[in-house]
């Protein structure tokens, strides 16, 4: 997903969106999969948010963050519209990080084998994998989330920067 | 700044996991504009997170992107694409509601009202000057002209805002009346005109509401009803741009009505080309 596809998007070029869904829909659908539990609702996530991602396609901006984070809100906002805007976010299970994808993941111009990243996010430990989960693909607030997983908000907030520490140094490491 | 201790104060995980308030998110971005280590930590952090998630990606069924593209394609087709970019709009008074009962409206209409007179006045005294040092050295003669020529229109926009400025302390004056004039059942029952009125200054503006367009060689035209008597207010057209018109001054009035006469107006009205009335309250 370049710069160039990017704007493509913005101009309303239908090859382009095809393009983000290849590269995105994965990691976007495993998001509505975390926050409803339920593939046939997960679908309909996906497929509103996509819509939404194209109608407001003009309004994403790119020097506010990366196309992927724009695009993690709209399928959290469209989660959660589905549900009702209930609290209705399933308890999280230690994920087993088994991927069903074996597409590439695109960074820049640099295509990386997702069966990499399997093989890195394996390293995640437990905890932190869990933090993320509630923080990070289900949205929760900080609040929320030591709430959900019944630790105290100040331990909740050290886990979560050491994980994306972690996290970091997972990737930076692999180059 | 210390960005370095910026980084470590763990803001910038708050603002990617959407967890900061709104002031900490624009202090965020506006840093990482400004500090390329910052923006770099931030870039590196959400790449991160992106990688996490595409790692852990889960192939959805492909009917799902069957769907969206017929969407987009059946959407495209009926043109019924809802744009994406905000349009501003400008507020328009052309929703006059018949009060029923009349006070309960009157605290909400006022405002609007007012409020799209700001509007209307603030979009009308939008203008800008372009200039280029090389454009007045070669074509000075050319500005000179056009320098005179956006004096008189701004000569012209302050008068306007004075009278707009004149309508709204008229408006949020205890003794103004708001008087809705009515369509009549022989013409059309459900167009209104509108009437703000101060019985001590004399002042009345009027608002077109929801009249119709007058044909080429008639005008609309303005009566007070005092003591059973019709007292010419001036005459006026169907303008595009909706906004309050000042209107002859009176005293006394009971009611207003608007009938269309032929261009420039009659003494007495033709009342069997009334419009429509209302009374004070």
């Amino acid at each position: 997903m370049t710069d160039q596809d990017i704007q493509q998007f913005q101009a309303g070029d239908k090859a382009a969106i095809k393009k983000l869904y290849d590269d995105y829909s994965g990691a976007l659908y495993n998001t509505a999969l975390k926050i409803v539990n339920d593939s046939d609702m997960a679908q309909d996530v996906l497929q509103d948010a996509f819509m939404k991602i194209w109608r407001s396609r003009t309004t994403y901006d790119a020097q506010k963050g990366r196309i992927f984070t724009w695009m993690m809100r709209i399928v959290h906002n469209t989660a959660l519209d589905l549900l009702g805007r209930k609290d209705v976010r399933h308890e999280i299970q230690m994920d087993d990080n088994t991927v069903y994808t074996n597409e590439s993941v695109v960074d820049g111009n640099v295509a990386i084998d997702a069966s990499d990243l399997r093989n890195q996010v394996i390293r995640l430990k437990p905890e932190h994998q869990q933090v993320i989960d509630v923080v990070y693909f289900l949205g929760h607030t900080h609040e929320e989330a030591a709430e959900k997983l019944k630790i105290p908000l100040g331990t909740l907030k050290t886990r979560v920067r050491l994980a994306l520490r972690d996290l970091k140094q997972l990737f930076e490491t692999s180059k | 700044m210390n960005t370095k201790e910026y980084i470590a104060s763990g803001i910038l995980e708050n603002f990617l996991l959407n967890n900061c308030s709104t002031q900490e998110r624009q202090e965020v971005e506006c840093l990482s504009k400004i500090y390329p280590d910052i923006k770099r930590e931030l870039i590196s952090l959400e790449i991160a997170l992106e990688k996490l998630a595409q790692s852990q990606g889960k192939s959805p069924p492909s009917k799902v992107w069957e769907a969206i593209v017929n969407k987009i394609d059946a959407e495209e087709t009926n043109s019924e694409v809802s744009e994406a970019e905000p349009v501003l709009k400008v507020v328009h008074t052309d929703n006059i509601e018949t009060p029923k009962p009349r006070k309960a409206n009157r605290g909400t209409m006022i405002w609007r009202v007012a409020a799209s007179i700001a509007i209307a006045a603030t979009s009308s005294m939008v203008f800008s000057y372009y200039q280029t040092n090389n454009q007045l050295k070669v074509d000075y003669a050319k500005e000179q002209a056009m320098v005179l020529q956006l004096e008189q229109n701004l000569q012209k926009v302050l008068v306007d805002v004075e009278s707009q400025n004149r309508i709204i302390t008229t408006m949020a004056s205890p003794e103004t009346q708001r008087v809705v004039l009515n369509g009549v059942e022989t013409k059309d029952p459900n167009s209104a005109a509108f009437v703000v009125y101060n019985p001590l200054t004399r002042e009345v503006y009027l608002n077109q509401g929801t009249l119709p367009a007058n044909p080429q060689n008639t005008q609309y035209q303005l009566w007070a009803l005092k003591d059973g008597q019709p007292i010419d207010l001036g005459v006026f057209d169907i303008a595009d741009a909706n906004s309050f018109i000042a209107m002859k001054g009176v005293d006394g009035a009971q009611a207003f009505a608007i009938t269309l006469e032929e261009r420039g107006g009659k003494p007495t009205p033709n009342l069997e080309q009334l419009f429509v009335i209302g009374e004070l309250g």
